[in-house]
């Protein structure tokens, strides 16, 4: 067997292994794996040679003070509550007020937040016993926040106690910046297989991913989970817009205003992921339908050249586009390719692929706890076994989820029927085809 | 029975025609004549005084005698008229006097029942309520009144039980009947009483948890559904109707484009933002405040007499305490008693040998322990009829002149033993109630040595009027 794998390769002249590979090199390896092993040493090297501006931001931040507040919009998530309080009560940073909204929880969520209230853990809990969707509860703790930056979080994560310090300093820094994305780890990374695979793909496509995506001025998303803005630019936009997908509605909402958007690789918020691939599917069928509904649809404007097109928003959506839609039209064209002229070579093309990616993910890896090395705990570098399990999670699983996602979404326009809204809500936005 | 007779005062005039009498010439006798009492509704205050001294009165046929008010160009306030058993409209004498006769004849039918026992007095306003009850064989509504600290009050007991020192409470005497099974209540509602004072007058106010403020506002919020956007009612008013903010839509139908999903508050004294805010209510009479839960809530009700009631009220109330000396020591008639007495009074002038004594007690304070004990005050008179029963002689009489007045015939007694049986009375029921029950009694006892000039009704009276 591995005799006919070698023959094979040798047989392959440079013309045949770009037929059979051209995907990799073209693209992925491109993409994914030259540009981080540029940027994330410049990254690094960046960051070493800026500590004393760094430095000078966390005075300015401690010396001024600026109120900040935590809003955290929900749904039936009082059993995560206790833990996101505890974090943020050790927090180096500590002038903030918590606002938590109920988006109408059927369970004990009330009575566990008005406990937490009256021990005064949470500064304002509003209940609003008609669901009206995660927009409607994110602005209502806008419309009451009273700080000069707003740190929204998703109740089912938990804040390292560095995190706040680290993620304002930015907005210290530079009076240009809007938006500053925080990190996002996995906390149940041992959970399950499942959770072990995003443990490894968030480090790549978040802290890695987003940090490179910021280096290039076209990062496209705050995290929902946690991501800070300073607040007048949010009252500007008058908050969120219906979802799903707001998070990166609302950021490139911040960029078309002129402001910029960073991500801050060690402002560490960890969050529970889905531990069933199922659920993983259903998480993943909501989030890649959005970048149909809001990439291509709302905002196309950006890709009109007209008096408002930016050029950094433009490559920013373009780079997006290209690489999730058409890349993953690509991959089918290429797996058809593959099935019409090699036929006979097929295992070894798989294999072939397979070591390619795995090389390419061991690579990332390694990137990927070279940036975050300061923060990295141990059992999320003890992870670098599922590495093997990559390609075929992200090459095929996620693959086929997000073509589903995308196909769904343009000719059947699935998100708009999504009970993560309440139906009035989708309804409207269905009609208004918003 | 011909003639209405009026009373009241010389100020006041009678109709023509119709005999005038103040409150003090009212007779047992006199009562008997007349069908009903007109008063002069002209001045409210001088008509209340006057129907509450004639409820005051303690002969049946007088306290229970129907009083009407002469209509005046003064409108008559609910309490006062529903206080009064009905109208008298002058201007059509010989027609009203008729219809009040027909109308007011059940409640004098009633009265006769009684026979001798109309004359008699009753002190005890528990029994003068049911008796009253009684005749007028009708429910006793509540009426919701701020004349009434606790909020409600039965007018037409009001008079009854009017003391110049101030009211017996009215819900407490019908509580007292109706756990005696003499009256039913039927519940008409419930009040929130102060904890403190018992005033039914309780400013109910939404309250700062914080600060305990009351100075805060509420803010409706709107979310909008097509954009997500919410903000308080404010945000979205415009000129005409809502508007949003976000998005410059106009809002038009609730429920459609938009909800309201909660109010959040705001305290203006310490800037505190809340959403349930703290209830707290005030007394306006004692000023105290305090959580709702903490005040007292009292059931109101509407009461009717029950058969037990009306037997008891017709036949005189077979008295807890008279039932339980009765059987005790037998219990002798104060009418007998009075023969008896004058026949010891013949006897100590024809032999002039002993002496023998009269002494009348009188318990001040017994109508209070069935408002205290409830049914179990029975057990407790027993036990006093236990200490007469040791200190009296088999040779000694002893009669109830009212339910809580009694005459005690010692036969060759001299006063001083006479002091002397008395007090070891007074030790042993002081022992009894204060020593085991912790309730104070307030017993008076006088003693007259029996001879020519001994008036048993004075005495009686003498002792009572220490009382008042």
């Amino acid at each position: 067997m591995l005799d006919a794998f070698i023959q094979f390769h040798s047989r392959l002249g440079l013309w045949e292994w770009f037929l059979f590979f051209w995907p990799f090199f073209f693209f992925d390896f491109f993409r994914y794996v030259l540009i981080d092993l540029i940027l994330v040493p410049a990254y690094c090297v960046r960051r070493y040679l800026g500590r004393g501006r760094q430095a000078r931001g966390r005075r300015q931040l401690f010396h001024h003070q600026p109120l900040v507040s935590v809003i955290v919009p929900g749904k039936n998530e009082g059993r995560h509550m206790g833990k996101l309080v505890a974090s943020l009560e050790t927090q180096t940073y500590s002038n903030l007020e918590l606002i938590v909204v109920d988006d109408g929880s059927d369970d004990d969520t009330p009575g566990i937040c008005r406990n937490l209230e009256s021990q005064g853990l949470i500064d304002l809990f509003i209940r609003n016993d008609v669901r009206g969707g995660k927009a409607s509860a994110a602005n209502t703790a806008l419309r009451y926040a009273r700080g000069d930056y707003v740190i929204h979080l998703d109740a089912d994560s938990h804040l390292d106690p560095r995190s706040i310090e680290t993620i304002l300093i930015p907005f210290m820094l530079d009076q240009s910046i809007g938006a500053v994305g925080g990190d996002v780890r996995v906390a149940n990374n041992d959970a399950s297989l499942a959770s072990r695979l995003q443990t490894i793909e968030y480090m790549k496509s978040i802290s890695t991913g987003r940090t490179v995506s910021a280096m290039l001025g076209i990062l496209r998303i705050v995290a929902g989970a946690h991501g800070a803005f300073r607040r007048d630019v949010l009252e500007r936009l008058h908050g969120w817009d219906v979802g799903p997908g707001l998070d990166g509605d609302i950021t490139v909402k911040i960029r078309k205003l002129g402001f910029r958007v960073v991500h801050e690789p060690d402002a560490i918020c960890y969050t529970n992921v889905p531990v069933a691939f199922n659920k993983l599917a259903r998480q993943r069928f909501r989030w890649d339908r959005s970048l149909i509904r809001f990439r291509l649809r709302k905002h196309n404007d950006i890709f009109r050249p007209d008096a408002n097109f930016q050029i950094s928003n433009f490559l920013s959506f373009a780079e997006n586009v290209f690489f999730n839609i058409l890349l993953n039209i690509r991959w089918w064209v290429y797996m058809v390719q593959i099935l019409l002229t090699g036929q006979q070579y097929l295992e070894f093309i798989a294999l072939t692929t397979y070591l390619l990616y795995l090389v390419a993910n061991f690579l990332q890896f390694g990137m990927a706890c070279f940036l975050i090395s300061r923060t990295l705990r141990r059992n999320e570098a003890a992870q670098w076994p599922y590495l093997f399990l990559m390609p075929v999670y992200m090459g095929i699983y996620l693959r086929l989820v997000r073509s589903y996602a995308y196909v769904m979404e343009s000719l059947h326009r699935v998100s708009y029927l999504d009970r993560w809204n309440p139906w009035k809500v989708s309804s409207i936005s269905q009609r208004e085809d918003l | 029975m011909t003639k209405p007779c009026f009373v009241g005062d010389a100020r006041t005039e009678a109709p023509s025609g119709m005999k005038a009498l103040a409150v003090e010439q009212l007779e047992a006798d006199t009562a008997d004549q007349v069908p009903f009492f007109v008063i002069s509704a002209e001045d409210p205050h001088a008509a209340r005084n006057t129907l509450e001294r004639i409820r005051r009165q303690s002969a049946p046929s007088i306290y229970l005698k129907p009083v009407v008010l002469l209509e005046s160009n003064v409108p008559i306030a609910k309490t006062l008229s529903e206080a009064a058993d009905g109208i008298y409209r002058a201007s059509n004498a010989p027609q009203e006097e008729q219809r009040l006769l027909d109308l007011l004849h059940p409640f004098n039918q009633w009265i006769s029942q009684l026979g001798e026992a109309r004359k008699t007095s009753d002190v005890d306003p528990s029994f003068k309520v049911l008796r009253y009850l009684a005749s007028r064989g009708r429910v006793i509504e509540p009426l919701m009144s701020i004349a009434s600290p606790g909020g409600y009050l039965y007018p037409s007991l009001e008079p009854l039980l009017s003391q110049p020192g101030g009211n017996v409470n009215a819900l407490q005497v019908l509580t007292f009947l109706e756990s005696q099974n003499l009256v039913s209540g039927q519940y008409i509602t419930k009040v929130h009483l102060c904890s403190h004072c018992a005033c039914a007058f309780l400013n109910f106010k939404e309250t700062c948890p914080d600060c305990q403020s009351d100075n805060i506002d509420g803010d409706e919020l709107i979310h909008h559904f097509r954009c997500a956007y919410t903000g308080s009612k404010s945000d979205f008013e415009a000129i005409r109707g809502l508007q949003c903010p976000k998005c410059d839509r106009e809002l038009r139908h609730l429920g459609v484009d938009y909800d309201k999903p909660s109010v959040v508050y705001h305290c203006n004294a310490c800037s505190h933002r809340f959403q349930s805010p703290t209830v707290l209510c005030s007394c306006f009479q004692c000023g105290q405040t305090a959580e709702p839960e903490h005040q007292q809530i009292r059931r109101i009700q509407a009461y009717r007499i029950t058969a037990i009631g009306n037997s008891a009220a017709l036949y005189g109330m077979e008295h807890l305490f008279m039932r339980a000396l009765d059987t005790e020591l037998q219990l002798w008639a104060y009418d007998t008693t009075k023969q008896l007495v004058a026949l010891e009074v013949a006897r100590k002038e024809r032999y002039q040998i002993s002496s023998s004594s009269v002494a009348v007690l009188h318990f001040d304070n017994l109508s209070d322990l069935y408002v205290k004990f409830g049914q179990r005050a029975g057990e407790i008179f027993a036990e006093i009829s236990q200490v007469l029963k040791s200190v009296l002689r088999r040779s000694d009489v002893i009669a109830a002149q009212s339910e809580s007045t009694f005459v005690l015939l010692l036969t060759e007694t001299p006063t001083q033993q006479a002091d002397l049986a008395v007090e070891r009375i007074r030790k042993g029921i002081t022992d009894l109630l204060t020593g085991n029950l912790a309730y104070e009694a307030r017993l008076l006892a006088q003693t007259h040595a029996v001879t020519a000039s001994l008036d048993l009704d004075e005495a009686v009276e003498t002792l009572v009027a220490q009382d008042a």
